[in-house]
């Protein structure tokens, strides 16, 4: 008996032994560092990555997870004491999601080093002088459009007006060349391109949802978004969904398509594209504003190892791997000379619109905390009311009651 | 040798099982604890406030919200048609394995291939096969004259519900399948043999032979998928949940779970989130004892 006790006690050791090992800090190396990434963020010249691991002795740790994914992972981390990477991609839902709620590390006292000038949107990760986050990439929602099919259709020249937008898909659909011209999401952002480029202004100074006043821009923003879900000029398959706008007008569908600063490279490699040679920027209709979502790269609070992370950042934001993003993603570099460098060897396409287009930039608030519960009730909203046929107005009245309400909770 | 007295043996057995018991204990008990704790607090990570304890408000909260309902009726109603879908096919295919028949363990493994794909793969697949713009479903149709025009399956509310009943039940029929097969294995030949004796016809012993014997497993069955299909996430979130919708959640085909999911991990709201995942364990629970209750027992006196 005496033995079966002792054997008992033994399996019992060694069982809590496992737990307590398999437990048990495995990333406690000194030179590691961890990378929390969405898919595009992660490097795309891995033979430049391992030079760089190789020359500085850090090992990089890259974990690319969905968008969602990358704030929750954030934020449950941070709740439980813990910190999720040492290094964040930064993407432009970050300001309410992560900045706002304390989880990045101010990088003030580390910025010297960089020829700080030299990148854009600094600005963008800068609160109360804080510095968060340095820019990557530069990202403006833009319009982007089928030349060779609206030449067809008769039409030399893009749309300067939402109507004409419009009147031109419906004439396009009635001469049997595409039965759904108009590439938008049932989102957020189709809402806000709309509305902004009609010249409202959203918000006010002491963030009122003036989209909500009587007879906005914004009202009829909704209204004209809803009705092209209903006249079918955006592809129902936009409400199955199991497409994005992207996606569908890629794969041939649409003549005006819901972009981004970049998005014209994509859309013209015929490796990716049915639409390509042919796809151009347009100047956004109307009042033309737009805004930006730019991206950038910062150190957890709470990292172990924000030398090394720095290291990194530096490395990431250097001219080699913002060229390898561009080559890879079309997504435009937040350095002034990398820009050049592209720009005088005719590698930007549509640079000259994407210039004119930087020229109508009105931010959205989006480094408020509630930010991001909003934008996603915006989205759900205008999937239901496209499905269902409901009134414009009494989406924007819930709106600006959702909005209301997240900024009584969260202030 | 003396041999060990009833309290040695009770130590022993203690003893052996106590790394499983503190392993259970911190793995499952003290997070529900917790989460019940936390189900009484005002908690939100993103609000760097402390929570604050509000009893029952958070309860409160969803059971008088109208969208609290609205998943919960959407979730019961795709039981309501997953379950019996998934018990009648998996009765019939069941009864037919049940049968001798050349290549019948080639055609049993073959049944258990989807169920063996994990629902997110299974997700996708159907995502592709009901794409309207490219789908194989419109080409297989079109193909073979069935259709003019290519359809998008999935372009209304109630098509996507539907769909999202059809890929869980493709999903998920082999489990009660193996299951009732196991149970026609255990009924004794004897009582066909008595029941063709007395006079009984196919549809009679299955009717006052098979059926009856077969409660207990139905029972099993019934729980198992009642809470697969209760808490279904993966088939929603990959075939219809968010789409275009990027991080929004498509809300015409959101369930408790999803639900929950927004709540937790998107919104951060872990408060009302605990809440919301105490109030669908209490429902869980008191569906599975009800088919317990009634479809095991009263299967083990018949």
């Amino acid at each position: 008996m005496k033995f079966r006790f002792l054997l008992g006690i033994l399996f019992s050791l060694v069982i809590a032994l496992g737990s307590v090992v398999g437990t048990a800090d495995v990333h406690a190396q000194d030179n590691t560092i961890t990378f929390l990434t969405p898919p595009w963020g992660v490097p795309p010249d891995e033979e430049a990555l391992n030079t760089f691991m190789e020359e500085s002795g850090i090992t990089v740790e890259i974990q690319s997870v969905q968008m969602e994914d990358l704030f929750s992972r954030v934020q449950v981390a941070a709740a439980t004491g813990e910190v999720a990477a040492d290094v964040i991609f930064l993407t432009e839902e970050a300001p309410s999601n992560i900045v706002a709620t304390g989880n990045m590390m101010p990088l003030n006292d580390l910025v010297g080093s960089l020829d700080i000038e030299d990148y854009n949107k600094l600005d963008f990760w800068t609160v109360d002088d804080q510095v968060f986050g340095i820019p990557t990439y530069l990202q403006l929602v833009m319009m982007d459009y089928n030349a060779a099919t609206l030449a067809e259709a008769g039409f030399d020249a893009p749309p300067t007006t939402w109507a004409e937008m419009v009147s031109m898909s419906e004439a396009i659909r009635e001469q049997g060349i595409e039965d759904n011209p108009v590439a938008m999401g049932a989102i957020d952002w189709s809402w806000y391109l709309i509305a902004l480029s009609m010249g409202d202004p959203m918000f006010d100074e002491d963030l009122n949802p003036v989209f909500a006043d009587e007879g906005s821009k914004g009202r009829e923003a909704m209204g004209l978004l809803l009705s092209m879900f209903e006249s079918e000029l955006i592809s129902p398959e936009i409400l199955a969904g199991s497409s994005t706008q992207h996606s569908l007008f890629w794969s041939g569908t649409g003549v005006f398509h819901q972009g981004w600063q970049g998005s014209v490279r994509v859309a013209n490699n015929p490796e990716t594209s049915q639409q390509a040679p042919d796809v151009a920027y347009m100047l956004l209709p109307e009042e033309s504003f737009t805004w930006s979502f730019p991206a950038g790269i910062g150190i957890a609070e709470g990292s172990e190892n924000p030398e090394a992370a720095w290291e990194f950042i530096e490395w990431y934001v250097g001219e080699g791997n913002q060229t390898a993003i561009y080559n890879a993603f079309g997504l435009i570099p937040s350095r002034t000379s990398v820009q050049a460098a592209l720009a005088e060897e005719d590698l930007i396409d549509g640079f000259d619109i994407i210039e004119e287009q930087s020229n109508f930039v009105n931010e959205l608030p989006r480094y408020t905390l509630w930010w991001g519960p909003f934008t996603d009730v915006v989205s759900e909203k205008i999937l239901e009311a496209a499905q269902t046929g409901r009134d414009a107005d009494a989406v924007i009245d819930e709106l600006a009651e959702e909005w209301n309400d997240l900024r009584e909770e969260f202030e | 040798m003396k041999r060990p007295t009833q309290w040695q043996n009770t130590q022993f057995v203690f003893i052996i099982l106590l790394p499983i018991l503190v392993l259970v204990t911190i793995i499952i008990y003290y997070p529900a604890v917790d989460t019940f704790l936390t189900s009484l607090t005002s908690e939100n990570l993103r609000i760097r406030r402390p929570a604050e304890f509000i009893y029952f408000k958070n309860y409160i909260r969803l059971l008088t919200d109208e969208e609290f309902w609205e998943v919960t009726w959407r979730s019961f109603l795709i039981v309501g048609i997953v379950l019996p879908l998934e018990m009648l096919i998996a009765f019939f295919i069941a009864l037919l394995l049940h049968e001798e028949f050349p290549g019948r363990n080639l055609v049993r493994t073959l049944t258990i291939l989807p169920w063996m794909l994990p629902p997110v793969v299974n997700g996708f697949l159907w995502g592709w096969l009901l794409n309207g713009e490219y789908g194989a479903l419109n080409g297989f149709l079109y193909e073979f004259g069935i259709i003019t025009n290519y359809q998008i399956w999935l372009r209304t509310p109630a098509n996507q519900i539907m769909w999202v009943t059809i890929v869980q039940t493709w999903t998920r029929f082999a489990f009660p399948t193996i299951i009732l097969l196991a149970g026609l294995q255990g009924i004794p030949t004897d009582l066909y043999d008595a029941g063709k004796v007395d006079g009984a016809g196919p549809f009679a012993r299955l009717r006052f032979i098979t059926f009856p014997l077969l409660l207990p497993s139905f029972a099993v069955a019934l729980v198992v998928e009642f809470i697969a299909a209760f808490q279904i996430f993966d088939v929603i979130w990959t075939l219809t949940a968010g789409g275009s919708a990027g991080g929004s959640i498509n809300p015409f085909t959101k369930t408790l779970m999803l639900y929950n999911y927004e709540l937790v991990f998107r919104d951060l709201r872990v408060g009302l989130g605990a809440a919301l995942s105490y109030l669908i364990l209490i429902m869980s629970l008191v569906v599975g004892l009800f088919f317990v209750r009634r479809l095991y027992n009263q299967g083990l006196v018949e």
